[in-house]
């Protein structure tokens, strides 16, 4: 449906075609001479002026706020005009007081069915005050026809007359507005299924929406995953390649190691080989040096033992002494030969043989001091034993326990000063004879105390000339003190403070 | 009658010296640096004594002791060691071989004279 302004706008069209119209119709009335024309040309001008201030009105009403009340007020006063306009154009003679009922039409089409009752009751009052007006004389009536219709002197057609037109009026009214309120239905619901469909279309319309959004999302997603995946491909790709590479470089460094490590391996091997081969040849030598060297001291040792017999003639006492000092050191060659044998005995892993018999370790001791009494004298030393008496007898080798001995207190010696002390010491402890042979000597630093039982260890290079040996002494005798099941060792509070070396040997 | 001692000894002044050292106590020697010639004497000589050494040319000193032992003629003739194979197992395989005695190199001459003496019965 319209909208009011349409409406009004179309109301008032249709009141200038119907006035035109009506000018048209009446104007061949009057010059066919059917009417009395002059009576007519005020009625027009009225009603020209009601429905030009209508259209006034609603120009005026254009655009403003209370535009349909003065629209509806225009209407009334526009009835009155028309009112006037029956009256002036014969009153009660007048035969058009139905016109009236399109005014009701109209204004039941375009506004209400109130507008239409309201508009019918209007005409209904102008139309009864008119005649009643002109019946008792109150205003004059004005005679249009030339043949004048003898109604107002007849009160039964004026109120039939006023009458129908009331009927008339209403029932317009009346059909007007339910039509009207049937077309406004019908429209209303057609809006509102056209609404509904619209939000319906709507809705659809958004969850359609939605979802393409979300499959927007989705492919957007998906294209962003096989962007990443791309990338991640291509990178692993790389990290791939690179590590290849790597790995490549690795190996062949590896290789290239592994080719140098077997060259080494290889060499090592070969001079392992060699180096076995020295050492047998070195341990075999010792072994062929220590016999060869003892085949000529054996006539040696003898004819100076038979000389200093004086089995072959008397000596002198200075001759004695000096054949003496000569024996002496025949017998320390003879233990340093021994000492070479029984080194390359250890090299070989050959045991070193013992002769055990019973003895008595103080009567070794005393024996082995004696031969060197004069080696003490020599250097000054107070070489002196504090035995403990009663000692049991252990089964033993003799010449390897004097041995032990003679190493232990020749070393005493090499390194103690002239005027210096050599102690030794026997004593049982537990089921062991101890022999401590102890001296005041030039004494071991702690971290020397073990290397001294190192082969071919010399305290001092510059010492080693000195006290000469070959450094075979004490490996020799720990390890022949090892073969009678005891143990030795050396102790001392540090260089300078002498030395203590002791030596176990078990009783059984 | 003087006892006759037979050295088989490859070392001239050891083999010298042993001579004079058993001299000086009135006992003649015979030498022989070969063992060989020594097993050759031992029957033609007939020796109250052998001193034998183990390092010998020729033949060993064990295998000259084995042959007198197994010998009729020479095995009751007492046979000393003398060597400087002063090893326990040379000791035992030289008594095993039936040697009477043993002697180390180098040795003290009145040790010699000694164990001589014992094994002639002096």
């Amino acid at each position: 449906m319209q909208n009011e302004e349409e409406r009004i706008k179309l109301y008032i069209l249709i009141k200038w075609f119907v006035l035109a119209g009506l000018f048209l119709f009446v104007s061949f009335e009057i010059l066919t001479g059917l009417i009395i024309g002059r009576t007519m040309i005020p009625a027009f001008i009225l009603l020209a002026l009601a429905t030009a201030m209508n259209t006034s009105i609603y120009l005026i009403s254009l655009n403003k706020r209370h535009f349909p009340l003065l629209v509806r007020i225009s209407v009334f006063v526009d009835f009155i005009f028309l009112a006037f306009a029956f009256y002036v154009n014969g009153g009660v003679e007048n035969t058009w007081w139905f016109l009236p009922v399109f005014w009701v039409f109209i204004s039941g089409y375009l506004f209400s069915i109130w507008s239409a009752l309201f508009y019918a009751l209007l005409a209904s009052l102008g139309l009864t005050l008119d005649f009643t007006l002109e019946y008792f004389r109150i205003i004059p009536h004005i005679t249009i026809h030339k043949f004048p219709l003898n109604s107002l002197d007849n009160p039964g057609y004026l109120v039939d007359y006023a009458l129908g037109m009331f009927l008339l009026y209403f029932i317009g009214a009346i059909i007007s507005g339910y039509f009207t309120y049937l077309l406004k239905k019908t429209a209303g619901e057609l809006a509102h299924s056209l609404k509904e469909s619209e939000s319906a279309r709507r809705e659809s319309e958004t969850a359609r929406s939605a979802l393409l959004n979300i499959m927007e999302d989705l492919d957007r997603a998906k294209a962003d995953l096989e962007v990443k995946v791309r990338e991640r491909t291509a990178e692993l790709e790389e990290a791939k390649s690179g590590l290849e590479i790597k790995v490549k470089d690795r190996t062949a460094d590896l290789e290239e190691s592994r080719k140098a490590l077997m060259h080494m391996m290889g060499t090592l091997k070969e001079d392992m080989a060699k180096l076995q081969v020295v050492d047998k040849l070195k341990t075999e030598f010792l072994s062929m040096v220590s016999h060869e060297l003892r085949t000529p001291l054996t006539p040696i040792k003898g004819y100076l033992a038979i000389i200093l017999s004086g089995k072959i003639g008397e000596l002198t006492e200075q001759q004695r002494k000096t054949l003496d000092v000569v024996y002496k050191q025949s017998d320390h060659l003879h233990s340093l030969i021994d000492n070479i044998l029984d080194v390359a005995r250890m090299e070989l892993g050959k045991p070193i043989p013992l002769v055990k018999e019973p003895i008595l370790v103080n009567t070794v001791i005393e024996e082995t001091m004696e031969a060197m009494a004069i080696q003490a004298e020599e250097k000054k030393i107070n070489l002196h034993a504090e035995l403990q008496p009663d000692l049991p007898n252990i089964m033993a080798d003799k010449t390897k326990l004097k041995r032990i001995l003679t190493n232990l207190i020749g070393n005493a010696m090499k390194f103690t000063a002239a005027n210096g002390e050599i102690v030794i010491k026997s004593f049982l402890k537990g089921s062991s004879i101890q022999v401590d042979v102890i001296d005041n000597g030039i004494g071991l630093a702690p971290d020397t105390i073990e290397k001294i039982f190192e082969k071919f260890y010399q305290v001092d290079s510059s010492m080693t000339r000195q006290v000469g040996g070959i450094g075979m002494g004490l490996p020799i005798c720990r390890e022949l003190v090892q073969l009678h099941g005891g143990k030795l060792w050396a102790e001392s509070e540090g260089l300078g403070k002498g030395a203590k070396l002791s030596f176990t040997l078990p009783v059984v | 009658m003087a006892k006759k001692v037979l050295i088989v000894e490859d070392y001239p002044a050891t083999s010298k010296m042993m001579a004079e050292i058993l001299e000086m106590e009135g006992i003649q020697s015979v030498i022989t640096p070969d063992g060989t010639d020594g097993l050759e004497k031992a029957t033609k000589e007939k020796p109250d004594l052998i001193l034998l050494d183990i390092m010998l040319p020729g033949m060993s000193g064990l295998d000259v002791c084995s042959n007198l032992k197994s010998n009729p003629v020479t095995k009751n003739i007492p046979v000393i060691m003398v060597s400087v194979k002063a090893a326990d197992a040379d000791v035992k395989n030289g008594l095993a071989k039936g040697a009477d005695g043993y002697l180390s190199k180098p040795f003290d001459p009145f040790k010699l004279i000694e164990v001589v003496k014992k094994n002639l019965g002096m």
